[in-house]
């Protein structure tokens, strides 16, 4: 099998999981309690008409699947339908959250791939040593603290007590984004650090023990040469498997942090919405936030068919 | 080599053994974990006869307050005392999620024996459905799913359950492919013993501490989520004494009693680093036993 | 040639935190000149090599001097220092010694290139590397590690040794893990490149047939400590510490049949319980009261050769017995078929294809026989163990037991456990063949529940199990982890004889065991086959446990039988190719032989 097959193999299984799951989340229109058209609608808009409108509107006499399909069509056309609250169509009003939570995601990525990277591999070569201990100490503990509890201490300790950085709000501008957003980043980093640091310390650990890198000394290969062909080259793949989930799972987190930090973007919509039950930005952000998560995926097999010569022969070969 | 290019090694020789003791006994920091869970219990059961005051009453005269001797917590927006409040909180703090602890073990474990076991099609359904519960992050899959049934910390706790149990059928399912590859599980099968058997004898034990650990870490998990969840006010109904909620209800006042947000925070924290601690050191030192015994 | 000896080992001890684990070991090596350094687990050998390499494992500190050429070792440190180590090290899983992720080529070049070669030379200096190993396929420096089997793995992980031109190569049980007629190749490899570079060779082994095979001199290690040592000629012919006699006595000879197998008695003790004393005494037949508590000196006992023994002098005469061939006891074969296996087969699905593993395998076994099955890895003996437990379901043919039938190919319940009745199996792993959450009286309490005939007082029954295999009844209270690796097997045995089965399979039940515990549960082995009658199908791949156990042999090349017949007529006279090879690799055992 070729690259070009095996990447096709695996698209089309993530197409179908993508078609699968979109059935599970239109089906949370049944799920809701209550008539569909009023939880469309918002009761305070229920009248008959209007009722009867968004019956014809949506088709919801139809059968259940052929309200499906034609909510699929439209959704591939990215035509979510309109949001309740605001009556804007759902996708300017996620495009207009977007690029808060992707700043901050970012933001909070580099931070934890700076800190969490050196560090595990550090705690890793000093195993046993007070610097490991300290890292594993400081890893349960934040992997342990609930986001809101982090965000809030941080807003007290720095916002509120020393007033370095502004407690809440997105500013204008790239550096006074980047300025409002540095307190929630590191709120988010804080609970993404442990889970690469682990990872990191685990990988490099696993390889620094091997034979091949025994046989590579003595055969006088430099520091260097056995750190970045040896070392990261062969505990590079769960890292990165880590990394790239960490990314893709950055908006769960973002959730409870634009929360604390009053910050519009798509995760205190998502929990704007749920709570007046705005089904459609809902609906969209579920979706959206599905296929995130599988395509980080595809990316990250494709990255390893190219990084693991293993996978790569077997690939060639059959 | 000569002596002296060995002179440096020695500390880290001594440095290892230090470790490999650290692993084999279950050391201070886990007593103290264990007591502090201990009393967080002790504090849930007792709650209502050592609480200072109810902790829904009202006294709109001394609201907001800071720390006082009549107050040691202080007070919130209504008035209500803090500290009687984390106290009677911890019930909501540990009861949910020890019952999503359990309950996603149990059936995790069945699941993914039976999964490991049977191989087959009952395999495949059981791991693609587990993968499709891991498309979606599971704390954005329970707001979506809690906030539109309707709320309520009890319908949280179920799906936090359903969100759980993927966890443990992929743990036990692994456990269990890596041990029917083992020369003891083959020579139990030679003997003709019965899949039950083998399951539930041989196997289930030797996943035990792997399990103990993935429950206790379970546990933190919900403890956070089911806080979180409360937070963002879909869990728990307002005015419960409940540390996520409080968080929430307090965030106004943070400069007039920091305690009032820092406290249930507190809580939260410790009471989870505490489980989580006892799941680490549970995991390292019973496996470390049995390979010793 | 400099004038004082290649390599200095002088008082060398390692230890890994408190606990020593070499004693004070020293030794020479003249440059051109191969030293074996020989042992059982926990001997210490492998770590000597280390420590000579300067790479000890994290945590493992050394004392003492080793010298090369007259100078101390050191690894660099920093990059671009441009003084490459004289030592070089060839370790022993050529699957894991080398960087999956780099081609064969690769890590010859970078070798080369560490060494200081010009970029340019390096291409042609890779194949011209290659070539000294015998590897002239151009193709092969551009495969990955996983696209080369275990004997070209080690001759390209050889060549990467060899490629900054070492004064001295330790190489630490390089054939081991290979199967036998590679192994063969490989030490032939090794031979003729220490000899063509005039280098420097320790060679670390458990194997004594093979230290005689390959080196000028052997040092023998037990404990932590060295035992004798001498030139490979003298210790062959006249070995005089107790240890290296009974060590000699234990390898079961592939030449002849043994009446008597005499292992050595109980196992190995960690080297920091036996620092106050002769490590060996407690497994001495000649041990007298002060061997107890006097630590034996190494001595000159004769021109170039050391022995750590207070008596040695009184024990010059004795000879070794067992060098002696003996007649073959057949008298427990029966004529009764047990077990009849019909046009075997099992295949495999891989990458899409269609792999055969077994390829229509035919064979009686009879009532009290002892039916040998060898061949190497891949050529499906242990398939065949698999298809007859029921662990997996052959694709094709038949296999019948004594009073059960014909065995369908999905065994239902009541089927495996009447087949348990008739079949048991003793695996090969000790560590791995014991469930480590139960003790051994509940391990062997389950298997009596498996028996036809009812168990009226368990513990009684336990008890003379254990006592059956050589084990105290106390015993039943420990795990597995307390228990060394013969004494696991042994209740691997137990537990199998629990159930009174009329076959006994075993597969390769002594490959993984130390040899001088080998020898005890070969014997027992035996004692089992003949005193009770029990068949015993034995899967191996050495000849000389063949030779010893079994009466009739099936050779297995590539899932097929390529050759059968009573077992001294297979092995004196081979007719097959392969057989043919197979019989020529083994080391010879035979005393009197010179190298």
């Amino acid at each position: 099998m070729t690259f070009a097959a095996y990447a096709l193999r695996r698209v089309v299984a993530i197409v179908a999981t993508i078609a699968l799951l979109s059935l599970l989340v239109f089906a949370l229109l049944a799920l809701t309690p209550g008539d569909p058209a009023i939880t469309l609608l918002g009761p305070q808009n229920a009248t008959p008409e209007a009722v009867a409108a968004i019956r014809e509107r949506y088709g919801l006499g139809d059968p259940f699947l052929v309200q499906y399909g034609n909510w699929a069509v439209a959704a591939l056309q990215g035509d979510f339908g309109d949001s309740i609250r605001s009556s804007e169509p759902v996708m300017s009003v996620i495009t207009s959250r977007l690029w808060t939570t992707v700043w901050l995601a970012l933001y909070a990525f580099i931070i934890t791939v700076v800190v969490a990277i050196p560090l595990g591999i550090l705690a890793a070569v000093r195993r046993g040593s007070w610097i490991d201990r300290l890292a594993s100490s400081i890893t349960l503990i934040a992997l342990c603290t609930p986001a809101f509890a982090i965000g809030f201490l941080l807003i007290y300790v720095f916002s509120v007590q020393l007033d370095w950085f502004p407690g809440f709000g997105n500013g204008d501008g790239f550096f006074d984004t980047i300025w409002h957003l540095t307190l929630p980043a590191l709120a988010l980093a804080t609970l993404q650090i442990p889970i690469l640091l682990r990872q990191t310390r685990a990988a490099v650990m696993d390889v620094v023990d091997r034979d091949y890198i025994v046989f590579a000394r003595s055969r006088g290969l430099s520091r260097s040469r056995i750190w970045l062909r040896y070392v990261l080259r062969n505990g590079s793949l769960p890292v990165l498997t880590s990394a790239g989930l960490i990314l893709a799972f950055s908006l769960a987190g973002a959730v409870l942090i634009e929360n604390v930090f009053a910050l519009q973007g798509l995760g205190s919509l998502l929990v704007s919405s749920v709570g007046t039950l705005d089904l459609p930005v809902v609906q969209a952000l579920a979706l959206l936030t599905a296929i995130l998560v599988l395509v980080t995926n595809l990316v990250i097999d494709l990255l390893y068919y190219a990084l693991d010569p293993r996978l790569r022969r077997a690939g060639a070969a059959a | 080599m000569s002596a002296d290019s060995t002179g440096a090694q020695p500390s880290r020789a001594t440095d290892t053994s230090i470790d490999e003791k650290r692993r084999t006994r279950w050391g201070p920091v886990f007593w103290v974990a264990v007591v502090i869970v201990a009393l967080f219990i002790i504090i849930a059961i007792t709650a209502d006869w050592i609480a200072p005051y109810d902790p829904y009453a009202q006294d709109l005269v001394a609201s907001s307050q800071g720390p006082s001797a009549a107050h040691w917590l202080g007070t919130d927006q209504l008035g209500r005392d803090i500290l009687s409040r984390l106290m009677v909180g911890s019930r909501t703090g540990i009861i949910g999620p020890a019952v999503v602890a359990i309950c996603a073990t149990v059936i995790g474990t069945l699941l993914g024996l039976w999964a490991g076991f049977s191989g087959g099609i009952a395999d495949s359904v059981t791991m693609r459905s587990v993968d499709f519960a891991y498309a979606i992050p599971p704390l954005l899959l329970a707001i979506v799913l809690v906030g539109i049934l309707g709320g309520g910390y009890w319908l949280a706790v179920a799906v936090l359950i359903v969100l759980s149990a993927p966890a443990d059928v992929r743990v036990v399912r692994a456990a269990v492919l890596a041990q029917r590859e083992m020369p003891y599980i083959a020579a139990a099968r030679t003997l003709g013993l019965s899949q039950m058997r083998i399951a539930f004898k041989h196997i289930l034990p030797n996943v035990a501490p792997t399990l103990a650990a993935n429950a206790l870490l379970q546990f933190v998990v919900a403890l956070i989520a089911l806080s979180g969840l409360a937070f963002l006010g879909i869990g728990v109904s307002a005015g419960t004494p409940d540390w996520g909620l409080m968080i929430a209800e307090n965030r106004s006042i943070l400069d007039l009693n920091p305690w009032a947000v820092i406290g249930p925070a507190l809580c939260i924290t410790i009471l989870a680093v505490s489980v989580g601690l006892l799941g680490d050191r549970a995991f390292d030192v019973t496996t470390k036993r049995i390979n010793e015994r | 040639m400099s004038a004082g000896p290649l390599l200095t080992v002088d008082d060398l001890s390692i230890s890994y935190g408190s606990r020593l684990l070499v004693n004070g070991v020293s030794f020479a090596l003249d440059g051109g000149e191969s030293l074996a350094l020989v042992g059982e687990s926990g001997s210490g050998k492998s770590l000597t090599a280390r420590a000579i390499a300067d790479l000890l494992p994290a945590g493992v500190s050394a004392t003492g001097r080793v010298l090369i050429e007259g100078a101390p070792v050191r690894r660099p440190r920093r990059r671009g220092r441009g003084d490459s180590p004289r030592v070089g090290l060839l370790m022993q899983d050529p699957f894991t010694m080398l960087n999956p992720t780099m081609t064969a080529g690769g890590h010859i070049a970078e070798t080369l290139r560490a060494a200081g070669r010009p970029r340019a030379e390096i291409p042609a200096e890779v194949s011209r590397r290659l070539a000294e190993v015998g590897i002239t396929d151009a193709s092969v420096a551009r495969r990955y590690p996983f696209e080369l089997s275990g004997g070209m793995s080690q001759r390209v992980a050889l060549a990467a040794a060899l490629a900054n031109d070492p004064a001295l190569l330790l190489a630490d049980e390089p054939t081991t893990a290979l199967d036998a007629t590679t192994q063969h190749e490989v030490l032939e490899l090794l031979r003729q490149v220490q000899r063509d570079r005039g280098m420097g060779l320790v060679f670390i082994t458990h194997d004594l047939r093979v230290a005689f095979d390959l080196c000028h001199r052997v040092v023998v290690m037990y404990a932590g400590s060295i035992m004798e040592e001498a030139p490979a000629r003298i210790m062959r012919r006249d070995p005089l510490h107790p240890y290296t006699r009974g060590l000699l006595e234990s390898i079961p000879s592939t030449d002849h049949y043994q009446g008597n197998l005499r292992g050595i008695p109980g196992s190995v003790p960690a080297t920091h319980t036996v620092l106050d004393r002769c490590p060996f005494a407690d497994r001495c037949d000649e041990r007298v009261d002060a061997c107890t508590h006097v630590v034996p000196p190494l001595v000159e006992v004769a021109a170039h050769h050391r022995a750590a023994c207070i008596r040695i002098g009184e024990l010059v005469s004795t000879t070794t017995a067992t060098s002696v061939g003996s007649a073959r006891v057949t008298d427990h074969v029966g004529d009764e078929v047990v077990v009849r296996v019909s046009d075997l087969r099992k295949s495999y699905r891989v990458h899409g294809g269609v792999h055969p593993a077994l390829d229509g395998v035919t064979f009686d076994l009879r009532q009290g026989e002892a039916l040998g099955i060898v061949g190497e890895s891949g050529s499906g003996k242990t398939t065949i163990a698999r298809c007859l437990l029921g662990l997996t379901s052959p694709t094709d043919g038949s296999i019948e037991f004594a009073g059960f039938g014909v065995v369908p190919a999905q065994r239902t319940a009541q089927d495996r456990r009447a087949v348990a009745q008739i079949v048991q199996c003793v695996f090969q792993d000790p560590y791995s063949t014991l469930n480590p959450m139960h003790s051994v009286g509940t391990a062997l309490g389950e298997a009596l529940s498996q028996r036809s005939r009812p168990v009226t007082d368990r513990d009684h029954e336990i008890a003379s199990l254990l006592d059956r295999v050589g084990l105290p009844a106390s015993m039943a209270t420990r795990r597995p982890a307390s228990l060394s690796g013969g004494q696991r097997q042994r209740v691997a045995i137990a537990r199998a004889l629990a159930v009174e089965p009329r076959v006994l399979l075993c597969d390769e039940p002594v490959a993984a065991l130390d040899v001088s515990v080998q020898a005890q549960i070969l014997e027992l082995l035996r004692e089992v086959n003949r005193s009770q009658g029990t068949s015993l199908l034995f899967i191996t791949h050495d000849l000389g446990v063949v030779r010893q156990i079994t009466e009739r042999v099936l050779v297995l090349y590539r899932g097929e039988v390529v050759e059968q017949g009573a077992t001294d007529v297979v092995l004196d006279a081979p007719t097959h190719d392969y057989t043919q090879r197979l019989v020529a690799a083994m080391p010879s055992t035979h005393v009197a032989q010179e190298a």
